[in-house]
């Protein structure tokens, strides 16, 4: 196993949208109030659905924002620049994926694929940074004050 | 209604909470249990992706680490289960954090930190109801 290519026409500054399930039910606590708001905790942006790891996210500035909000109408969007999880080795490759060309996969390095031995430690530390990273794009959910 | 009525009355508010009681034991189980009976209930596809509903083990594991913490005085943990089939819970209490993860395969993992640093994290054997206890402790106690 060796880790994905990075797709270096995704620039740094680039904006990736990742939705984000709704603060009710199940996932509720996938938020925090911190300081007057509602912001997305870490789990957020882990998923160990697939070997890999990776997290699926979107090219903001090739996403129709509308579009997306009327396909996944119960999903919150949270919105950081590609270079955090780059910070931490992540690379992101394009996977188109219902339509949309603009999604992508967010994958750790290999060296911390599955579980143990400090590499979930590391996939930790870089939601806790893409979660503190985020801002909302759009929260229906978060207008509630605690 | 005529007065034996009323004299059963009291038998319909063994539920009430008075505010000086909203931290007792029995009240953090109770939220503690609700939360768990959100993500056990949350079925087939919780995570609008097809996902598999998180397995009634896992959600045994976490009360059995969660039920010896009624009475240190913690908050109520954020519950929260992890794409893949795991579930986490969660404190921050002043500037140090806890999280336990259990994962699909039963096996239980801790990261704790101190400030956003001072991470460490490691593997806890079986069901690890000391181990956690003693984790939890330490976000009452250490400074």
């Amino acid at each position: 196993m060796s880790t994905l290519a990075d797709d270096t026409t995704i620039k740094d500054d680039e904006i990736l949208w990742r939705r984000i399930l709704p603060r009710q039910g199940a996932t509720i606590d996938w938020y925090k109030y911190e300081n007057g708001e509602w912001r997305p905790s870490s789990l957020a942006f882990l998923d160990t659905r697939s070997p890999t790891h990776s997290l699926s996210a979107y090219i903001s500035s090739e996403t129709e924002l509308g579009r997306l909000r009327t396909d996944y109408q119960e999903d919150n969007i949270a919105g950081f620049a590609a270079r955090v999880p780059r910070a931490f080795a992540y690379t992101i490759q394009r996977v188109p994926e219902a339509g949309y060309e603009s999604h992508v996969e967010i994958t750790p390095p290999a060296d911390i694929w599955g579980h143990g031995n400090q590499k979930r430690k590391r996939r930790k530390e870089a939601a806790r940074a893409m979660a503190k990273a985020a801002h909302w794009v759009y929260c229906r959910d978060c207008n509630e004050t605690v | 209604m005529g007065m034996m009525g009323a004299m059963a009355v009291p038998t319909q508010w063994t539920d009430v909470i008075s505010l000086a009681d909203a931290t007792s034991p029995a009240t953090w189980l109770r939220e503690v249990g609700r939360k768990l009976d959100l993500i056990r209930d949350a079925g087939e596809n919780w995570d609008g992706e097809g996902g598999a509903p998180i397995h009634p083990r896992i959600v045994g594991i976490a009360s059995e680490l969660l039920v010896p913490l009624k009475s240190l005085g913690l908050p109520v943990p954020r519950i929260a289960p992890v794409l893949g089939g795991g579930i986490q819970f969660e404190w921050n209490v002043a500037d140090k954090e806890l999280e336990v993860e259990i994962l699909p395969d039963g096996t239980v993992e801790y990261l704790t930190a101190t400030g956003g640093a001072e991470v460490q994290e490691g593997e806890l054997p079986g069901v690890p109801t000391r181990e956690v206890l003693d984790l939890a402790r330490r976000l009452l106690t250490e400074r």
